[in-house]
């Protein structure tokens, strides 16, 4: 904390003309290390212990023959470690694993993706160029981020089902399903919103003009100002934004919980929650499935932190 | 093509596409909302206009009050004691010490991790006979609670477990903001022989508190959206206890399919929301001009 190592060094200050003497700052030395200790280790230490520890017991559950998952008195590390839970929950027909991992990260990559692309799009107009209306523009499309997204899921439902000359619709919209049960109805809506061009808009308003110029003098097109030069110099917030996208679709339950049908567009979260509320389920299967739910949302959060940081003031990615 | 001309073709495809979208998947279903809310919707037959009748059916709604009430509960104790734990949290680690960045990560990992797979985990800790928590209230010799099966303890159960997941976001975000404040303004009042607590009252408080703000607001947001944690983990029981707005709108709709009653709730809490919301965009837009 500031506030401490502030009052630290100025006691330091203080201590300072009068001893001569090797002997006090040692002792300083070692109180201050103490301090540091019961002030900041230990109980640092203790909560990190807390927020960790579901997923320890969730790796550990994972890990566990189904009987020792009730065992009494409950126990951290397993008895007898039961590896093939992670192959079984690939095989077993009821779970459907690796299809479900392959349609979540479809919709995830895929919603990304589009989501990058559209609003970079949008942001780089709205950064780059002047025209009339621009703050008017800019100003509606931030309006939209009062809008949640809860409140869309029934007319988004709607539109979904009665999408013209889809699902065995006719051009009003009549006698089919549309884009429900689909990758277009559970990516195509949500890949556009008013934070990501928000964010976007963010990280290409401050770029100087110079370059831009400079290759257009070259002879360089609107379309390679944006691609080529925009992009790059707007990597580390399209690297935020992108995680955040990613992590939302990832971890996205309501909506694939609304349009999904049959199991061709059943993602895990969705799919683990079904799993969860039949009868009979083994709940050493499910935290099997749920390590392999979690894994990769850890690690591209440790991979890319230090890209984050940024966005995670705005709550972008929805 | 002319320089002004290429700008005006690309100008008008890049923000027309990303804004048509927006128009046909933000803005116009909050119109559609607005009209199914005047009608009775069964999505077999065609809508038919109710006028108010949705409106003054949910003012005698019981459940729909109950679902208030249980949203009401879960924001007044989220909000709070979240801010209070993350604000804590962001004070502890924030200090120039080996290891601190370690901490920032390993509280912010439940942020991360799927809000899905984490409820049922909690789950388990929450089970009567073999769970881990009532395990160690035994130890301290208390009776086991009954966490998720009883009425009284559902909604704490499904509170514990969504502030110990949302703890490190404010905590980010109080980070960010202790660090925005100079050095110099704590050597000042360390120089007036300020003590621990005043320095944090009145220094890092008044300081903090567009930070302060703006998690209170996202917070209450988010609390008002509640739903992924109360369907896995209750389904909204026992006995309606924990039954949610948007667990009830979710309801109301899909289950029940009267898509009409439904967006009535959609609409009421679309306009309290848009209020909080007002004041963050403020927070948002006063941050932007910085």
């Amino acid at each position: 904390m500031a506030v401490l190592s502030i009052r630290r060094s100025s006691e330091a200050v203080a201590l300072q003309p009068p001893h001569p003497i090797a002997a006090v700052p040692g002792r300083v030395r070692r109180s201050k290390a103490l301090r540091n200790f019961f002030g900041f280790y230990l109980p640092a230490t203790v909560i990190a212990v807390v927020m960790v520890f579901p997923f320890l017991w969730m790796v550990s559950v994972a890990l566990r023959p189904e009987p020792e998952v009730y065992a009494y008195p409950p126990h951290l590390i397993p008895h007898s470690v039961a590896w093939d839970n992670f192959m079984r929950i690939w095989t077993d027909p009821r779970m459907k694993m690796g299809l479900m991992f392959w349609n979540t990260l479809v919709y995830a990559t895929v919603r990304t993706f589009l989501q990058l692309l559209l609003s970079s799009m949008a942001a780089f107009v709205l950064a780059r160029y002047r025209f009339p209306g621009r703050n008017i523009i800019f100003l509606l499309v931030l309006a939209t981020v009062t809008i949640p997204h809860e409140v869309l899921v029934i007319p988004l439902f709607i539109m979904i089902k009665q999408m013209p000359f889809a699902g065995g619709n006719d051009w009003l919209g009549h006698g089919g399903t549309g884009w429900l049960d689909s990758f277009k109805g559970l990516i195509l809506p949500g890949i556009v919103s008013g934070y990501s061009i928000f964010f976007l808009r963010q990280s290409l308003l401050h770029m100087p003009d110079d370059i831009e110029d400079a290759a257009r003098i070259d002879g360089a097109s609107e379309f390679s100002v944006y691609w080529r030069i925009c992009l790059p110099m707007a990597l580390p917030g399209l690297t935020a934004l992108g995680v955040f996208s990613f992590q939302f679709a990832w971890s996205d339950f309501m909506w694939p919980l609304i349009i999904t049908r049959t199991d061709h567009i059943k993602t895990i979260q969705f799919g683990l929650a079904v799993l969860q509320s039949a009868d009979g389920t083994q709940w050493s299967l499910l935290m099997a499935g749920a390590v392999i739910a979690t894994l990769p949302l850890i690690a591209l959060f440790l991979l890319l932190q230090r890209f984050i940081a940024s966005g995670i003031n705005f709550g972008v990615g929805r | 093509l002319s320089l002004h001309r290429q700008k005006l073709a690309l100008g008008t495809l890049f923000l027309g596409l990303p804004l048509a979208w927006m128009g046909v998947f933000v803005v116009a279903p909050i119109f559609v909302v607005f009209w199914l809310s005047f009608t009775s919707y069964d999505l077999l037959t065609a809508p038919k206009f109710v006028g108010l009748q949705n409106f003054t059916d949910l003012l005698d709604d019981d459940l729909f009050w109950i679902s208030v009430r249980n949203t009401a509960y879960y924001t007044i104790v989220t909000v709070p004691v979240g801010m209070a734990l993350s604000l804590g949290l962001a004070l502890l680690i924030n200090r120039r010490l080996p290891g601190a960045g370690f901490f920032r990560t390993v509280y912010y990992a439940p942020v991360v991790a799927p809000l899905v797979s984490m409820a049922m985990v909690w789950m388990l800790f929450y089970q009567d006979t073999t769970g881990l928590l009532n395990y160690l209230l035994g130890l301290f010799q208390i009776a086991p609670l009954p966490w998720l099966s009883s009425p009284a303890w559902a909604m704490p159960s499904i509170i514990i477990m969504s502030i110990w997941k949302g703890l490190g976001f404010s905590m980010v975000i109080f980070l960010a903001g202790l660090q925005a404040i100079p050095l110099e303004l704590y050597e000042a009042i360390a120089l007036d022989g300020a003590g621990k607590w005043r320095v944090l009252r009145s220094l890092t408080i008044p300081l903090l508190m567009p930070s302060i703000v703006y998690v209170v607001v996202t917070s209450i947001i988010a609390s008002f959206q509640v739903f992924s944690q109360v369907y896995v983990m209750t389904g909204g029981g026992p006995d309606n206890a924990t039954t949610t707005i948007v667990h009830q709108i979710y309801r109301t709709a899909f289950v029940h399919l009267d898509m009409g009653y439904a967006s009535a709730m959609a609409l009421v809490l679309f306009v309290v929301l848009v209020v909080v919301s007002l004041v963050n965009l403020r927070v948002l837009t006063r941050r932007e001009t910085l």
